[in-house]
């Protein structure tokens, strides 16, 4: 059964990817935005299975078994008000891309200031981060392929996921990843809703699984949660990372770029709060609920996965694997294209073929990653994952300022940049109080204090701002 | 337009919920009554961007 439902998933992502060639010309614009083309219900599903990660699947279920309902608050906030950045920021990036052409986040901020160095300099933080994230997207695929296929090594497991991601990525280019993405969103969706109503049934409805939660652990059930870990400040700092780091990450920024008209955005940012508002709810529920059930749960990680396995038929636990596998892949395939794109177009010239061959160098760098064994939490890897988001979100406020600040400069942008990621690494290596807020808002804040000082200290010193 | 900018931080505000903290919970059905309180608040947010959409970004 599991293997006809992951073979058969791997089939058809890669049939889609074939069918998105014979859709797409060999021109830099279609291959890398889909000639900007993308509808209200494309645009949707790529931007939410693309944020949506393994992470939302799994890790939520499990962060909830440890610290209660809070999870759910934390994360649906901010990442539904983070929807109207597709207004703010989206509209904007779109409107800029088609009038000059922008196939990247780099062009764009590199463009209003003639800098090359920005350019480059915006590139270079965005695959920094996102490179070791992608690679860890290959561990996590090779992890659920073997808790699927015991008999099949994780290594083995990665370097087939990843195949078939590379697959169809370079055959259909940002196509094959939209499209991939709206059949993997539906089936996230439809596991997930799958999932619950069958534990939900077998534990003998909602309020009784809630109720027999709730009796053994109610803490969970509160603010901050049982181990305090929910404060007011780590509320407000994650509802501010969502909002200022997602569209950061370059896999979102540059859907922005495909949509086919501002409708298509104005759908999803209307939508965006819709699906969140159930779907964040579903895992978190069943992580929660596992402590009324007296299931032995050794690693909060595979809560949701021993939920599944005690009470759905097998069909179920199927299909929330191939959800999972949905939630991983729909974000690896559009990392893979976005970092393949700005490495190309960035670095190297428009050029198809190019960017072909770095994909297929990606994929390659995290395969090895994956069968040397690589400690995802250790190195300097370790490092970079550790500190993702609070990297990204550092590039906020160079991008809200070369959008909106007609007084921006180049050098508050590298200010805003090098300064951000300097507390960012210097909090890893040092960490220095952060007064209960998380690190990355620190960062933020000094971003956008360097960016202010940088560009007016610029503009007296004679530096154009805006062109 | 400052209008909206106002209600979105209106908004914002209220996603923080800091006046409901370490209170006492029970349960409204199968959720805490915070849970529903943030359930509502995003689908506030829908309603808010729809408002947005119509009113603001057309006129864009």
């Amino acid at each position: 059964m599991i293997w006809t439902a992951v073979v058969g998933y791997f089939a058809a992502l890669l049939l889609i990817g074939l069918y998105a060639r014979r859709r797409t010309t060999r021109s830099p614009e279609d291959y890398f935005l889909a000639n900007r083309d993308f509808g209200p219900l494309v645009l949707f599903f790529t931007l939410a299975a693309t944020n949506f990660s393994a992470f939302t699947f799994l890790g939520f279920a499990g962060k909830a078994y440890t610290d209660g309902l809070g999870q759910y608050g934390v994360m649906a906030l901010g990442t539904s008000f983070m929807a109207l950045m597709f207004f703010i920021l989206g509209s904007k990036i779109w409107q800029q891309g088609k009038k000059y052409g922008y196939l990247t986040p780099g062009e764009l901020v590199g463009g209003r200031y003639r800098s090359r160095g920005l350019q480059v300099l915006t590139t270079g933080v965005m695959s920094l981060f996102t490179i070791p994230y992608l690679a860890v997207q290959a561990i996590g695929a090779g992890y659920i392929i073997h808790l699927l296929f015991p008999s099949v090594g994780a290594e083995a497991g990665a370097v087939v996921t990843m195949a078939v991601i590379a697959g169809y990525v370079l055959t259909g280019g940002m196509r094959a990843s939209g499209w991939t993405d709206v059949f993997q969103g539906v089936i996230m969706v439809a596991a997930m809703v799958a999932a619950i109503a069958f534990i939900g049934h077998a534990l003998g409805g909602w309020s009784t699984a809630t109720r027999a939660a709730f009796d053994v652990q109610p803490a969970l059930f509160s603010l901050p949660g049982p181990h305090g870990y929910f404060t007011v400040k780590i509320w407000l700092s994650f509802f501010l990372l969502w909002v200022f780091c997602d569209p950061m990450f370059p896999q979102i920024f540059s859907r922005f770029y495909t949509a086919k008209s501002p409708r298509s955005l104005q759908w999803s940012m209307v939508l965006y709060p819709l699906l969140i508002s159930f779907f964040f709810l579903l895992p978190v529920l069943i992580g929660v609920w596992a402590h009324g059930t007296g299931l032995e749960v050794a690693n909060p990680d595979h809560v949701l996965l021993l939920m599944v396995e005690s009470f759905t038929p097998a069909p179920v636990f199927a299909l929330l694997m191939v959800g999972a596998l949905a939630a991983l892949m729909s974000t690896a395939d559009s990392q893979l294209l976005t970092l393949s794109t700005m490495l190309t177009c960035d670095l190297a010239g428009k050029n198809v073929r190019y960017s072909q061959a770095v994909t297929v160098l990606l994929a390659l760098f995290a395969v090895v990653f994956v069968l040397v064994g690589y400690d995802p939490q250790a190195g300097i890897m370790g490092t970079l994952v550790d500190i993702t988001f609070s990297g990204l979100v550092v590039l906020a406020p160079a991008v809200i300022a070369t959008l909106y600040w007609r007084r921006a400069t180049k050098w508050g942008c590298i200010a805003s940049i090098l300064g951000g990621e300097a507390v960012v690494f210097l909090h890893h290596l040092l960490s220095f109080p952060t007064y209960g807020f998380l690190p990355a808002i620190i960062a933020l804040g000094t971003a956008a204090l360097l960016l202010v000082a940088g560009s007016l200290a610029s503009s007296f010193t004679g530096a154009s701002p805006a062109s | 337009m400052k209008k909206w900018w106002l209600a979105a931080v209106v908004l914002a505000l209220l996603s923080i919920g800091f006046w409901g903290w370490e209170a006492e919970r029970s349960l409204l059905w199968f959720l805490p009554g915070w849970v529903w309180y943030v359930l509502a608040l995003t689908l506030a947010y829908a309603v808010f961007f729809a408002l947005v959409v119509v009113r603001v970004w057309r006129d864009t």
